[in-house]
């Protein structure tokens, strides 16, 4: 089965080049393996053997076992990222970690500003992809994406990432249309004592943490954590300076108690202020019309609090409920934005007879924004606020009890631009053995208009008109904006083929309508700002439709005790089509190619004799065609020794091959790319 | 303009993220040589834990004195099917010392191998004959240690199990007083559930 997959992936030149790299790098790999037999490694751990069986009983564990137990049970394509994974990757943020997952497409714009989505529709703000932490969104409603360079949370404190391909939406409510990446860091007990790390590097030129966890009593405990970054800038696509460095300094804290043996608590917050560079293309002047590519630096703060309440009714039934706050502003000159979210969840799971798993739910979220208009960027009305409600049910039917669970749910939603909406789904998992699970699934779900939809006019561009009339070429939002829907399809299999190799397969198909089209208006007059110009409208619309399928591939190999290779590979089309009414002839075909076809990955790590270890993974991403991007291998290693328990150093290396790349070139993206430099860090972390 | 104003605040920025980083390391560094090991205990692997607590049993049961003692002066442990401990049996317990006894690990292929084993070990894998293996066993000298769901209904000794991240134990007490296995009572205390035999919690 793992020479099929090979062979698939072979049938593009330049992934051929990375497993023939792959092939020397195993047999250097295998031959220090072998040399390092007669050595032993692993001497500093403390002998668990002289702690008295009590205590044993105390600590807690790491359980592989127990995630991939309930993972192999999930009917949905579940990808996670695990402590293990993001010790041994060379990323030093979320979105680099993201490059792991195989039909996650990540490509990145400048030193701060990522284009990240699942299975297509990639772009600055990636507006089908729902993101949350630890339960909160971050999911703009006023721009409907993500700011992924706000999105600071520090690797250390991260228990693992969950990313879902597919819909979400039944379960984690709307914009779940393609997936959902979840980031859920760890509990105050898991980081006790104290951390400290400090790297210096030549892009990520100096970033650490500082943290302390303790205990208040015996039922609760705290961390509270300080970290930041500073990011070199990287050049832009002439070579210049590309004017993109960045910066964050955060601060924040977790407590969990257990106030009963049925009751636990949570409460976090965190807040951060940070400055990114870019380079904005815009109007400089509307006469004479000039169009030109001008520095701002983006400011953005924000800070969130969020309480979680935990309560166990009895064996098959538990409650929760979830309250947070969120603030973020940020601006550049040529916008800002502020928006404050109130967000209140509440679910119950409860078994119902010996067949029936219900889980049910109901939220509410508030969001009101306050917006600068500036000569670029307006929203109309400038200040608005919107509600969300949403009520959820699911039961999993236990079929065939340990083999075959129907798991049935909707959820319904209410928002203020569209109303109703209804996203079911319906789900099969086939237990065939131990090892052997295959699941299929239909779904809908639906993408919500938001204030850069409905209310947003941005003036992208100034023309020289007829009788030196000046054209200024302008994008409204449209209040008539409807959902973007799409039906899906999708069937995987997991198997765990040997103690020693796994792989996870998944199909899909995917049907969507409405989706966003430009269409023009009626030309108008207008005198204001000076002098008089003619402006030509181009609106938001739901008049294109279309289809996307793909495979999506990962394999974990623990090809001998001391290494393991995890290779991934995803495959994805998409075609879009014109509604009758639609005048719009390019947005189809970026979008189709905007996406990369092929991606693959093979990531390596190797437990070297002597308290070392050996990561290295490559990373191949497809041409993107209407972009003009070309494909390209990102190339990561590091190396960390770890003499002891409590301290460690590490060597790491990105972009190795190429001294620098492109990844995105996104139409209507304001801000200019930059190249992606190879670059180096060491980072240092002591634990007391 | 706004370019250098940007890149001062940068200089700016770094400068103070580096004096801070050095303060605190330079902190730490001497928190750490003045007080001496004050690790926090962070999480340990599975596994790693399990084999401890294999360690301990076989610390807490007593053996029939007629118990065959092919290995001399040795302690044997053994795994049959696929072996989930992955070297941490080799690396926290091999050749460790319970009285005047060592230590010695075994991984066995086949049932038919289990003779001189004084703990096994029986992994999932061999979930299929896990009855027959275990009613094969019956009355032998070995503790049976597993984790499948119904280990202890199908005649097992010592099943582990998960509560939260806490690795927990249930006693199949008849099981192990049939084969004159004499279980500690602060092994049957620790034990999350203790089923058969007499005075069963």
């Amino acid at each position: 089965m793992f020479e099929r997959q090979e062979r698939d992936i072979r049938s593009d030149g330049a992934v051929r080049l990375v497993f023939g790299r792959y092939a020397i790098l195993g047999s250097v790999l295998f031959f220090l393996f072998l040399a390092s037999q007669g050595a032993h490694g692993q001497a500093t751990q403390p002998d668990l053997t002289k702690v008295n069986l009590e205590d044993l009983m105390n600590i807690e564990v790491t359980s592989v076992a127990k995630k991939e137990q309930r993972l192999s049970r999930t009917a949905a394509a579940v990808f996670v990222i695990t402590q293990n994974d993001i010790q041994h990757s060379s990323a030093t943020n979320i979105p680099d970690l993201l490059r792991m997952v195989p039909g996650v497409d990540v490509a990145q714009i400048n030193a701060s500003k990522w284009a990240i989505s699942i299975r297509g529709f990639n772009g600055q703000y990636s507006n089908k992809l729902l993101v949350l932490i630890d339960g909160r969104t971050v999911y703009s409603p006023l721009l409907s994406g993500v700011f992924w360079d706000a999105q600071d949370v520090p690797l250390e404190n991260i228990d693992r990432i969950e990313v879902i391909r597919g819909p979400g939406a039944t379960v984690w409510g709307a914009n779940a249309v393609d997936g959902v990446i979840s980031v859920i860091t760890k509990k105050a007990s898991d980081t006790q004592g104290g951390l400290l790390t400090q790297g210096v590097g030549t892009s990520d030129q100096a970033g650490g943490i500082a943290r302390y966890g303790g205990k208040f009593g015996s039922n609760a405990a705290y961390r509270v954590f300080a970290d930041g970054f500073a990011y070199n800038h990287f050049p832009d696509v002439a070579g210049r300076n590309g004017n993109d460095g960045w910066n964050i300094v955060q601060g924040g804290f977790r407590v969990d108690a257990n106030a009963s043996a049925q009751d636990s608590i949570t409460v976090e917050g965190d807040a951060h202020s940070g400055n990114a560079g870019e380079m904005v293309s815009s109007v400089v002047s509307i006469f004479p019309p000039v169009n030109g590519a001008l520095p701002f630096n983006d400011r953005f703060s924000g800070w969130n609090l969020l309480s979680r309440w935990n309560h166990v009714v009895s064996p098959h039934s538990e409650t929760s409920l979830q309250v947070y706050f969120d603030r973020s502003t940020r601006g550049d000159g040529t916008y800002g934005i502020g928006v404050n979210t109130f967000d209140v969840d509440f679910q119950q799971h409860v078994g119902w007879g010996e067949r029936h798993d219900f889980v049910w739910g109901g939220a509410y979220r508030v969001s009101s924004d306050q917006t600068v208009t500036t000569p670029r960027i307006s929203f109309n009305p400038a200040s608005r606020t919107t509600q969300l409600f949403s009520c959820f049910v699911q039961d999993e039917i236990a079929v065939l009890p340990d083999r075959v669970y129907l798991s049935l749910g909707f959820k319904l939603e209410h928002n203020d631009y569209t109303g109703f909406g209804l996203q079911p789904s319906a789900r099969i998992s086939w237990t065939l053995s131990n090892r052997n699970m295959f699941w299929a699934a239909v779904s809908q779900a639906e993408r919500t208009p938001a204030r850069s939809d409905t209310n947003i006019r941005v003036n992208y561009a100034v023309l020289p008109g007829p009788n030196g009339l000046p054209l200024l070429i302008s994008i409204f939002g449209n209040p008539g904006f409807k959902n973007e829907v799409v039906r899906t399809v999708e069937a995987g299999y997991r198997t765990q083929l040997t103690n020693r190799f796994s792989l996870d397969a998944t199909v899909f198909f995917n049907n969507y309508s409405d989706l966003v089209s430009l269409e023009p208006g009626t030309p108008f007059l207008e005198t204001r700002p000076p002098p008089l110009h003619v402006v030509i409208p181009r609106f938001f619309a739901n008049l294109e439709h279309g289809e996307t399928h793909g495979l999506e591939v990962s394999a974990n190999w623990r090809v001998v005790n001391r290494w393991s290779l995890s290779p991934g590979y995803s495959f994805l089309t998409i075609h879009l089509h014109r509604d009758a009414l639609s005048q719009d002839l390019t947005t189809a075909a970026e979008t189709e190619g905007g996406s990369p076809h092929h991606q693959a990955q093979l990531r390596s790590h190797v437990d070297l004799p002597g308290k070392w270890s050996w990561n290295m993974s490559a990373y191949f991403v497809g041409r993107l065609w209407a972009q003009g991007v070309p494909s390209y291998t990102r190339l990561d290693t590091n190396l960390t020794w770890q003499p002891a328990e409590r301290f460690s150093i590490t060597v790491a290396g990105e972009n190795l091959l190429k001294d620098h790349h492109l990844e995105y070139m996104g139409p209507y993206s304001s801000i200019l790319p930059s190249m992606i430099k190879r670059s180096a860090y060491a980072k240092i972390a002591w634990r007391f | 303009m706004i370019r250098k104003a940007n890149s001062g605040l940068f200089a700016a920025m770094r400068a103070n993220l580096l004096a801070l980083w050095s303060v605190v390391l330079f902190a730490a560094v001497f928190h750490a040589t003045g007080s001496g090991t004050v690790w926090a205990q962070s999480t340990v692997d599975e596994y790693r834990m399990k084999a401890a607590f294999l360690f301990h049993f076989a610390q807490l049961v007593e053996w029939p004195a007629d118990t065959p003692a092919d290995g001399g002066n040795s302690l044997f442990l053994c795994t049959l099917g696929e072996d989930p401990f992955r070297g941490e049996l080799e690396n926290t317990v091999e050749g460790k010392q319970i009285g005047s006894r060592t230590l010695r690990i075994r991984h066995l292929k086949s049932p038919q191998d289990t003779r001189g084993c004084h703990v096994l070990f029986i992994s999932n894998s061999e979930d299929k004959r896990m009855a027959v293996l275990l009613a094969n066993l019956r009355n032998a000298p070995v503790l049976t240690v597993g984790e499948a769901d119904d280990f202890l209904g199908a005649g097992g000794m010592i099943r582990f199990c998960l509560e939260g991240n806490k690795v927990r134990f249930e006693i199949n007490r008849e099981a192990a007083e049939s084969a004159r296995l004499r279980i500690s009572s602060q092994l049957l205390l620790l034990a999350k559930n203790v089923v058969g035999g007499n005075g069963g919690k």
